[in-house]
């Protein structure tokens, strides 16, 4: 074994802690710019600039960005690092969002589904979610905290499959009827928000990947494949001149990014996905080295770019 | 931005309109689904005076458990108001609601029960946490506690809580509707700009 439990633990109910009270600085800019570019004595600019003031009074008095501190969620970037005990991982992953709950660093957000029961732990069948991916450039083990809060969860997502005679104009359309058309267009994702678009791979990877590009992808980068670039700042100001502006009352910042991610797919047609991410947008890293030692990360590496 | 104080009376509120900024001061409750259903689904008798605390609040908090009967608030945020619909109408006539603050905006019956018995819909500004929870003097009140810390009937009592915008008026305007008609009518041009004014998906 290569780390200790207990050190691991602890470093972990630490990380959701920060994560739940802290903007990313990136994602913070993105919101400080929003606010900048709205028009003076708007209801937008008031909505960023309360988003600003919250923000900071948040990592301040160690409050949580928001009172929704979503499904608890964990990515595990695994380097070529040798003898690591994933059972004891996850057992410490598991652990650290009971502590964290019953800190109060986290609210007890997840129910049963039929019964709508609360287990008070946010642990128990499927929670938390956790996913890996297995990196053979990097030599550690990544580990991201990216909690998924309940307005995005509910009110964002979409999934449809496409034939190959649809072409991108079939994405672009997907996506605007999406979000615009069918979407919530007052405030139940708590615009501005980043989006996330799966195209191609199978249907539950597709999804897999809109949610990680939502989520793990730095606002303002793009994806390196030219004619996915294109597509992702096309989508952007399309979204954006819709004019639904911050809590869906008006604005130019509907969305501060679109981030898309392309899956091989089969040749019959295309499955499409979006995930929306809040501005809340938590994320927090943990980097564990082959001697053992716990390093604090910047942000994800899981998508290179 | 206007100033608010609990209980609101019918008067306090006729005079909004809808894009107005508001502050308030005095005791919120606290409204989740469980508490939705217990008070309309299950006519359990409401544990507090409905005169008095005619303001109620969408929210689930943060409530840290410190000992039996010692709560401290840790975090409050608002949520989405028109998941609420389905209970909405029957909570503003039988408990005489003036005010109700969610985040969005609220089904078509809310805003049919607002126009008819006098009450308005109160938007949240922004998204985080943060300050409401130093807006908060104190916690006055816990009831259904059993429903889980998120869902239980907290009663709060704020200070200076806000800043809100009037996005149903008691007259049954919306601020969403208004914005809503603008943004139809910038569709067709981006539908252009995109290249799929015309499209349509193939045949399944």
């Amino acid at each position: 074994m290569i780390f200790n439990s207990k050190e691991l633990e602890s470093a972990l109910t630490q990380l959701i802690h920060r994560a739940t009270c802290e903007l990313p600085e990136e994602s913070f800019n993105a919101l400080k710019n929003a606010y900048e570019n709205e028009e003076e004595g708007s209801i937008a600019k008031l909505h960023l600039e309360t988003n600003l003031k919250n923000l900071s009074l948040s990592k301040q008095n160690q409050i949580p960005l928001c009172a929704d501190t979503g499904i608890p969620c964990f990515f595990i970037r695994i380097g070529t690092i040798e003898n690591l005990n994933l059972v004891e991982l996850e057992n410490c992953l598991v652990k650290a969002v009971e502590n964290a709950t019953r800190e109060s660093y986290i609210r007890p957000t997840v129910v049963d589904p039929i019964s709508r029961a609360n287990p008070g732990t946010n642990v128990g069948v499927g929670s938390p979610v956790i996913k890996y991916k297995v990196d053979p450039k990097i030599d550690y083990c990544e580990i991201i905290y990216a909690p998924k809060g309940g307005g995005t969860e509910i009110f964002g997502p979409s999934f449809r499959t496409i034939l190959a005679a649809d072409g991108v104009n079939g994405i672009k359309k997907f996506v605007f009827d999406s979000l615009v058309i069918n979407g919530n267009r007052t405030g139940g994702t708590c615009p501005p928000n980043t989006i996330g678009i799966g195209v191609g791979g199978t249907s539950e990877n597709c999804m897999a990947l809109a949610k990680q590009a939502a989520c793990l992808r730095k606002i303002g980068s793009r994806n390196p494949d030219p004619r996915v670039s294109a597509l992702e700042l096309e989508l952007l100001e399309a979204l954006n001149s819709t004019g639904i502006g911050p809590l869906g009352m008006g604005g130019k910042h509907t969305v501060l990014d679109v981030h898309v991610e392309l899956s091989l797919t089969h040749l019959v047609g295309t499955p499409l996905a979006i995930a929306v991410q809040c501005p809340a947008a938590r994320v927090g890293v943990l980097k564990l080295q082959q001697d053992g030692t716990i390093k604090q990360g910047g942000w994800p590496g899981w998508f290179p770019y | 931005m206007k100033e608010l104080r609990i209980p609101l009376s019918i008067e306090d509120i006729s005079d909004l309109k809808i894009g107005d900024i508001v502050n308030l001061t005095g005791d919120i409750w606290t409204c989740r689904s469980g508490v939705c259903k217990r008070i309309v689904d299950e006519k359990q008798p409401f544990p507090l005076d409905s005169n008095i605390n005619n303001v109620l609040l969408h929210s689930g908090p943060i409530v840290k458990v410190e000992a039996e009967n010692q709560y401290k608030l840790k975090a409050i945020s608002i949520t989405t108001g028109v998941r609420f619909n389905k209970w909405e109408p029957e909570i503003i006539e039988k408990l005489n609601m003036r005010a109700i603050i969610s985040k969005g905006r609220v089904g078509k019956e809310t805003k049919e029960a607002m126009k008819k018995f006098g009450c308005i819909h109160l938007s949240r500004t922004g998204t985080f946490a943060g300050a409401f929870a130093l807006k908060v003097n104190k916690i006055k009140s816990v009831d259904w506690l059993d429903l889980g810390i998120p869902e239980a009937l907290w009663l709060f009592e704020f200070n200076n809580f806000g800043p809100f915008i009037v996005e149903t008026d008691i007259y049954g305007n919306s601020y969403y509707d208004q914005i809503n008609k603008e943004l139809e009518s910038r569709i067709p041009l981006i539908y252009r700009r995109l290249g799929i004014e015309n499209y349509q998906y193939s045949e399944k």
